[in-house]
């Protein structure tokens, strides 16, 4: 088996790569694939955190690389889904105790035994960003509606469009607040596919249960209802090839007063 | 008759029209953000972007600009004498290209 490996990044911090990661990866677990994560932000690791899986972890990627261990027995099975695992990043080291090579290395292992293997991308454009594209043949660029978060993207294109084994990429728009765009306040979602002139894979919503999620240790795809949850498990299903609408946040939906109005319209004109 | 008709509709309509939009400032729970209605902060934001992000593509700063554009006015008037104040030189955004656009008006030929 060959699995494909994509890496999550957006160059600014703070917009949603590692809320990302955990759930799509759980999501696609969820649809019957076998996933693998790999936290490769050393020494600000997260990834076990939002999976709830912090008090599990033994060895991590350092571990891996240093040949302390097996690459196997670093990798944390999901609480719930045995088919979805996690690779911790160390949080004593920094970025430097990896390379670029050895990370390849890890992510051609695990593509052997898994669908699909989800790299999550530090901050930055530095070695760290380097060593999480380094194995990965696509990529999922996180941005918010924002204008740091679109510049910094903006970059990230710029470098991923550089190397060559990067074979596509596409972007979730995170953190959307359709009153905001309603009222041009705020970017809306063609603004930003139109400015950085790339392929829209999702949106999501600004959804205050993220926070209920995070604090839980529990992804929000396995909340029901959640509307981030939702837009999460169909950019799973669009991953997977399955052509999934991108639901329209932009268009205002019409209010009660709207009824009214149009009711004493029409009769007001009869 | 039927005109009177009309107007009265037509006020009904107006009447209706400033309730309805009182009545969802009043309910509306957003904190709404003072947006001037000719021109708001998307806007704003857009044209910012899109201006930033050329220049970070092209990866001229807004000095290294200027200092183009005082050499090319050095250049130029030494065949034409043009209008240094008018000068104009920017770069503009087309698909996915980037051109540096220049226009140059000549007072007279040297």
């Amino acid at each position: 088996m060959s699995g494909r490996v994509i890496v999550v990044t957006s160059g600014k911090g703070g917009v949603g790569k590692t809320t990302s990661t955990a759930n799509i990866g759980c999501a696609l677990a969820k649809n019957g694939a076998k996933v693998a994560m790999i936290d490769t932000d050393i020494g600000l690791r997260n990834l076990d955190l939002l999976m709830g899986l912090e008090n599990r972890i033994v060895y991590t990627l350092i571990d891996v690389i240093e040949e302390k261990c097996k690459l196997q027995q670093a990798l944390v099975k999901d609480k719930k889904n045995p088919n979805l695992v996690l690779l911790a990043a160390a949080q004593t080291r920094d970025k430097s105790a990896a390379s670029p090579e050895q990370m390849l290395e890890i992510c051609n292992q695990l593509k052997e035994d898994y669908d699909y293997v989800l790299v999550d991308s530090p901050a930055g454009i530095e070695q760290g960003f380097q060593n999480a594209i380094a194995g990965a043949t696509e990529a999922i660029i996180i941005t918010t509606p924002e204008m740091s978060a679109v510049r910094d993207a903006d970059r990230i294109i710029g470098l991923l469009e550089s190397k060559e084994e990067i074979l596509n990429y596409k972007l979730v728009l995170n953190r959307v607040r359709p009153k905001m765009i309603q009222s041009n306040d705020m970017l809306g979602v063609t603004d930003v596919t139109d400015i950085l002139s790339v392929k829209l894979l999702g949106v999501i919503p600004e959804d205050e249960n993220i926070i209920i999620s995070t604090n839980r240790g529990e992804p929000i795809v396995n909340m029901e209802n959640a509307k981030a949850g939702i837009a999460y498990m169909n950019i799973a299903r669009r991953i997977m090839g399955e052509e999934v609408e991108i639901p329209d946040f932009e268009t205002p939906q019409t209010t009660f007063f709207d009824r009214v109005k149009k009711f004493f319209l029409a009769t007001a004109n009869s | 008759m039927k005109l009177l008709d009309k107007k009265l509709a037509d006020k009904i309509n107006d009447m209706i029209s400033e309730i309805v939009t009182t009545c969802n400032k009043i309910l509306s729970t957003d904190t709404k953000v003072e947006s001037n209605t000719s021109f708001n902060s998307k806007d704003d934001a857009c044209n910012r972007l899109k201006l930033v992000l050329m220049h970070d593509r092209s990866q001229l700063s807004p000095g290294q600009m200027q200092q183009m554009r005082d050499e090319l006015v050095e250049v130029i008037s030494k065949y034409v004498e043009i209008d240094r104040d008018a000068l104009d030189l920017c770069l503009e955004a087309e698909s996915n290209t980037i051109a540096l656009v220049a226009n140059i008006p000549i007072l007279r030929h040297k």
